[in-house]
């Protein structure tokens, strides 16, 4: 044994302990193979295994299949406007920093409507998980084309085919300032699903993970065959990056090396189209962030705040 | 929100929202992030050069005389690896430990818990109690504080009362009393104890072993018992010896299963009748019996002697602690004492081996005169085997180290003895910290272990009881051993009364190389360096054990790697830790050497150089601090001392490290000249056939001008020039490597009985919907079969299509008299 480490049983620990039930609340309505049962599991596992205190965890959603999740989630909840999880978010955190939250998206309430949150929510960095369930599709409104839908989908807005190169989520979040986390994963890996948000949990900023969803209602042949074949992911190694066990890694029969600390390497993974690159593509913890720059005056008394206003007026005092 | 607590808009500034029960939001967040207490690098501007200069030559006029500079901080400071713990952060170790005496086994009880529950729980199975397996056993920790040692039952039964009064909601919650229930009742079935940490660790771990020798002592007696009956019978028999029914056992036993029963022969023969054996044979076999008749007096007389001062009694309450031996208090040398003591009562053990031995051989008619009585005549203690040594009540001497190094002759002579008497000696850890100005300064430590070492015949083990495991190990093997034992042990000094501090303190001596750890043990192997280890030390191929740490240097996180070494030991002490000089960071000079450089690198390099150690104040700012010369001495010589067990150990040996760099030179010598013996070569044929094709290119040319030759083949060259490595294209995508497939065809076996690859299961609660009675899902809400009979193939074949994540595996049918099996089969194959 070398080096004196502090006392595992001294960490104090709580009075409560919660299981997977504390955070599961109604049962899920999503449809029969929806990928959103694969998320809300994972969220629930990363929630217990933390030790989240229900009451000290929020989700925050817009508008879409995915953000029916807060319902589904024993924690409090904002199910908010379409396009506007990002906003509420901000909210919650910069005045609530102790609180643990994630944000539920899709990609039309994160790509389209809500493109101009997202861009400012990734450049305030404050500390937050942001899940965005990308499944290419509007799904709760019954298949119309989304910012993410591939070239030539055919949709009740577009039934001859989707006719604008689609948005790549990755590539473009990789391009706004201040970004520092951002990986991959897939519905349909539990595992790995599961290690993903749980290093997005652990990122001291905001944690952008998009989850590649299948839709089996409106989009069986988007993902379909490729959920089955074990050839479709590529499983991005690093000791930086998704802590895996090494069992399951060892079932991806695809590999890339890949340092998430290089901006340009990131962005050279987002452009692989021969296959779902799945793991961390960048992270910086080092990145400027809002909620700590807000946190200067928490706790201030009613007296202080009346005092520093009287003293900001007093300035203008005839 | 309800209509009553909404806040009126003219009173918003009067009553704060935030204002609940989280009081202070500051602090509420700074609980939820504890992690960010990171030692600080140190960062701001450079003073100039002039105050460098000057400071440089104070700084140089400390190292020399000690006397500190003006501008020295002078605020509290601990080396950086020690400092959480000085300052009373509860270190991790294996304590508290627990004694199974049935399976004389020593445990730490976090190893104990995790046993315990691998036993009753498989791997896959993911329980809520599980992670907290910690809280129990910071729960049955903090009951068994002050109770030393613990009642094992109780210390478990108050400890799951506490844990079961955890709050778990729902099913979970009762699944959890029920897995906390097993658990209890499986740890209840061990009978043990609980030891936690205490100066006189190393003498409750000699008691135990001690009690577990009895055991020995027990087999011994009720074998001598046997063979004392035996004899009896055999006298009995051979010569009408008054029959005393009390000494005869006339059940069956082993030894004279080839004798006919007493009973039998009586009837047989005349009252007076004998069977014609020497006088001189029953004379023989009359006195073992007598010798053996009194034996089980002698052991009961002649438990466990320990030799010891009564100072050293009085101070670890030897009396209360070791129950199994007995105490002499001896005012004299305990060596001298304890050699004369053996030598006195060899005499009576080795007289009940030989009369055992002779019985043995009585009994089982194997007995020669001509062999064996020349042998007897002569028997020593030379003749004991091993296993008759280790049957002996131990022999143990308690003793200051100091004491046995100002008269080693005792300690000396019974090291280089065969007579298996063990020595404890205690040795203080104020004996290793800095000499005092006015004491003598000798220079080089005395090592008891090293003395010993050099006579090579005891097994020696020098520790602390930081490692129990291995200080049981040691006395384990110390105890089983025939020859003399040497346990050069460290312990707290005696006016210490914190005890996790105390455990801090030795293990620091022991990993800083102060009081490394090693151990002797001549029956490891033929050559020396077979029998004696020091892996228990960190790192010990190194000079020094090091360890990274996050630091945070001007805002930004980076690993920084630390030492320990022997002057982070010597600034343990409050009272020398002042000596150091802190340098203020604005006056870091160029010539700042880390200590274990300075003490490792040529004289010639570190002229001119100043050592530092690193150090943490209690803001977690770091800082270096210069150690003056007089620590610089001691350290040398406890490195000097380590590397000298190193070259023991033959690890990091120099001259292994030199025959190792000859080899390496060698053979790089003998590769470069293979590598220009064959560019020489290379070039000589090039330069033949450059000569060659050169010849026949002129003559081709002279045949072309003079129309001789009308076909003009095209210039051919035997080199190979090599294939220039076209470069990478901008643009390209990063290389996927690819795995080897496997062959197409591959047999697959498939499983008789329905099955789910579990970690793909993505909870969509398809398959539990629909075939509960064969799906259900585990702790992580991810299915598994629990009952593979227990729906229908159709069913199963259903879940397998319908299952998104395609892990269903539906196998082969459970029930052959199923309707549709073919077709079914035929679905079921793509899933299987």
């Amino acid at each position: 044994m070398f080096g004196l480490k502090a006392d595992a049983c001294s960490i104090p620990m709580p009075e409560v302990y919660y299981g997977l039930d504390d955070y599961a609340k109604s049962t899920a309505r999503w449809c029969p193979g929806c990928g959103g049962h694969s998320i809300l599991a994972a969220v629930h596992k990363v929630c217990k295994d933390k030790q989240y205190p229900p009451e000290k965890t929020v989700c925050v959603s817009g508008i879409g299949c995915s953000s029916r999740f807060p319902h589904y989630m024993g924690t409090y909840g904002f199910h908010g406007l379409h396009g506007r999880a990002f906003p509420v978010a901000c909210g919650v955190k910069f005045r609530r920093p102790d609180l643990h939250l994630f944000v539920i998206t899709g990609d039309g309430d994160c790509c389209s409507i809500g493109a101009g949150h997202w861009v400012h929510a990734i450049r305030y960095n404050m500390k937050m998980v942001v899940l965005l369930f990308d499944n290419g599709i509007y799904g709760l409104t019954k298949k119309q084309t989304s910012p993410t839908s591939a070239l030539g989908t055919h949709s009740n807005t577009h039934p001859h085919g989707s006719v604008v190169p689609p948005i790549n989520p990755l590539q473009t979040t990789l391009g706004f300032s201040n970004v520092s986390f951002v990986a991959q994963t897939t519905d349909w890996h539990p595992a790995h699903l599961q290690a993903t948000i749980w290093k997005a949990a652990d990122h001291p900023g905001l944690a952008f993970v998009r989850i590649v969803q299948r839709c089996p209602m409106f989009m069986k042949d988007l993902y379909g065959d490729m959920s089955a074949d074990p050839n479709s992911l590529i499983l991005l190694n690093h000791e930086k990056g998704i802590d895996l066990d090494p069992a399951i890694a060892k079932s991806f029969k695809r590999n890339l090396d890949h340092d998430p600390s290089d901006l340009g390497a990131a962005r050279e993974v987002a452009e692989i189209h021969d296959g779902i690159p799945v793991g961390l593509l960048y992270q910086n913890t080092e990145n400027m962030r809002y909620d700590d720059y807000g946190a200067h005056n928490l706790g201030m008394s009613i007296d202080d705040k009346s005092k520093a206003l009287d003293a900001l007026l007093d300035r203008y005092a005839i | 929100m309800e209509k009553e607590s909404q806040i009126p808009f003219g009173d918003y500034f009067s009553v704060d929202p935030l204002a609940s029960s989280d009081a202070s939001m500051v602090e509420t967040v700074q609980k939820e992030e504890p992690s960010e207490h990171k030692p600080v690098l140190p960062n701001g501007p450079r003073a100039d050069e002039a105050e460098l200069r000057t400071y440089l030559k104070a700084l140089r006029h400390f190292f020399a005389d000690g006397v500190k500079t003006t501008l020295g901080l002078t605020r509290p400071v601990a080396p950086v690896l020690l400092a959480p713990f000085i300052r009373g952060q509860h270190p991790d170790s294996d304590y508290p430990v627990f004694y199974h005496p049935e399976a004389h086994s020593l445990h730490p009880l976090r190893t104990l818990l995790q046993d315990k529950y691998q036993d009753l729980f498989s791997e896959g199975e993911e329980k809520i109690l599980k992670p907290n397996l910690l809280r129990l056993e910071g729960y049955m920790r903090q009951i068994l504080t002050g109770k030393n040692p613990g009642d094992y039952k109780n210390v478990v039964q108050e400890a799951f009362t506490k844990l079961k009064d955890l709050e778990v909601h729902g099913e979970e919650g009762k699944q959890f009393l029920k897995d906390c229930g097993q658990l209890e009742e499986a740890m209840l079935k061990s009978e043990g104890v609980l030891i936690e940490y205490a100066s006189a660790i190393p003498f409750r771990l000699l008691n135990l072993e001690l009690r577990h020798r009895l055991n020995a002592t027990r087999e011994l007696t009720e074998r001598i018992r046997k063979l004392t009956s035996g004899l009896t019978e055999l006298l009995r028999l051979h010569h009408n010896v008054p029959a005393d029914k009390e000494t005869i056992d006339t059940g069956q036993h082993d030894l004279i299963s080839g004798l006919v029963s007493f009973e039998t022969v009586e009837k047989m023969m005349p009252a007076d009748a004998t069977t014609g054996w020497a006088p001189e044979r029953i004379q023989r076999i009359s006195d073992a019996l007598a010798t053996l008749e009194h034996a089980a007096e002698f052991f009961k007389d002649h438990r466990s002697m320990v030799f010891v001062t009564a100072e050293l009694a009085r101070e670890f309450s030897l009396d209360g602690i070791l129950q199994e031996a007995t105490l002499d208090i001896t005012t004299g040398h305990p060596c001298a004492k304890a050699e004369a003591y053996f030598r006195s009562e060899m005499n009576d053990l080795v007289g009940i081996i030989a009369a055992m031995r002779m019985a043995e051989l009585e009994l089982s008619n194997e007995y020669d005169e001509d062999l064996h009585n020349r042998y007897f005549e002569r028997f020593g203690f030379v003749n004991l085997r091993e296993e008759d040594v280790q049957l002996l009540p131990g022999l143990l001497v308690i003793a200051e180290s100091r004491q046995l190094l100002q008269e080693p002759e005792d300690f000396l002579a019974l090291v280089t003895d065969n007579a298996p008497i063990k020595v404890l000696a205690i040795n203080r850890v104020g004996e290793l910290r800095l000499p005092e100005e006015d004491e003598d300064l000798s220079l080089f430590r005395q090592e008891l272990a090293s003395l010993a070492l050099s006579h090579r015949n005891a097994y020696i083990f020098q520790g602390s009881s930081d490692l129990p495991g291995q200080l049981n190990q040691a006395l384990q093997a110390g105890l089983n051993s025939p020859l003399p034992v040497l346990w050069n042990v460290l312990f707290a000094d005696k006016a210490s009364k914190d005890s996790m501090y105390d455990y801090v303190t030795l293990n620091t001596a022991c990993e800083s190389r102060v009081f490394p750890r090693l151990v002797y043990d001549i029956r490891a192997g033929e050559q020396f360096g077979s029998r004696f280890s020091i892996q228990a030390n960190p790192q010990a191929d190194r000079h020094f054990a090091s360890t990274s740490l996050e630091v945070l240097s001007a805002g930004q996180t980076e690993n920084k790697e630390f030492t320990l070494t022997m002057a982070d030991f010597y600034a343990m002490d409050p009272a020398r830790s002042g000596e150091l000089e802190i340098i203020p960071p604005s006056h870091y000079p160029d010539n700042l050497l880390p200590l274990e450089d300075y003490l490792t690198m040529s004289s010639g390099a570190i002229e001119s150089q100043l050592p530092f150690i690193w150090v943490l104040d209690e803001k977690d700012e770091l800082h270096k601090a210069v150690i003056p010369f007089s620590w610089l001495a001691p350290c040398k010589e406890r490195l000097d001392n380590w590397q000298f067990i190193q070259e023991l150990a033959g690890v990091n040996s120099y001259h292994v490290n030199r025959a190792i760099e000859k080899a390496r030179n060698d053979w790089e010598t003998a590769k470069i000249k293979e590598m220009e013996a064959l560019k020489a070569e290379m070039e000589s044929e090039i330069a033949r056939v450059r000569q060659e094709e050169g010849g026949k290119a002129m003559d081709r040319l002279v045949n072309v001008l003079l129309d001789l030759d009308q076909v003009v083949p095209a210039p051919s060259s035997s080199i190979t020039q090599p294939k220039a490595q076209s470069p990478v294209e901008q643009g390209e995508e990063p290389t996927v490597v690819q795995k080897e497939s496997p062959p197409q065809e591959e047999e697959v076996e498939v499983s008789a009985e329905a099955w789910i690859e579990t970690f793909r299961c993505t909870t969509c609660n398809d398959c539990i919907n629909a075939v509960p009675g064969v799906f259900k899902y585990n702790g992580d809400k991810q299915a598994y079969v629990h009952n593979p009979q227990g729906g229908t193939f159709a069913l199963i074949v259903a879940a397998a299509e319908k299952c998104p994540a395609r892990c269903i595996h539906p196998g082969l049918p459970q029930n052959p008299a199923e309707p549709n099996l073919e077709a079914l089969i035929k679905r079921a194959e793509k899933f299987n």
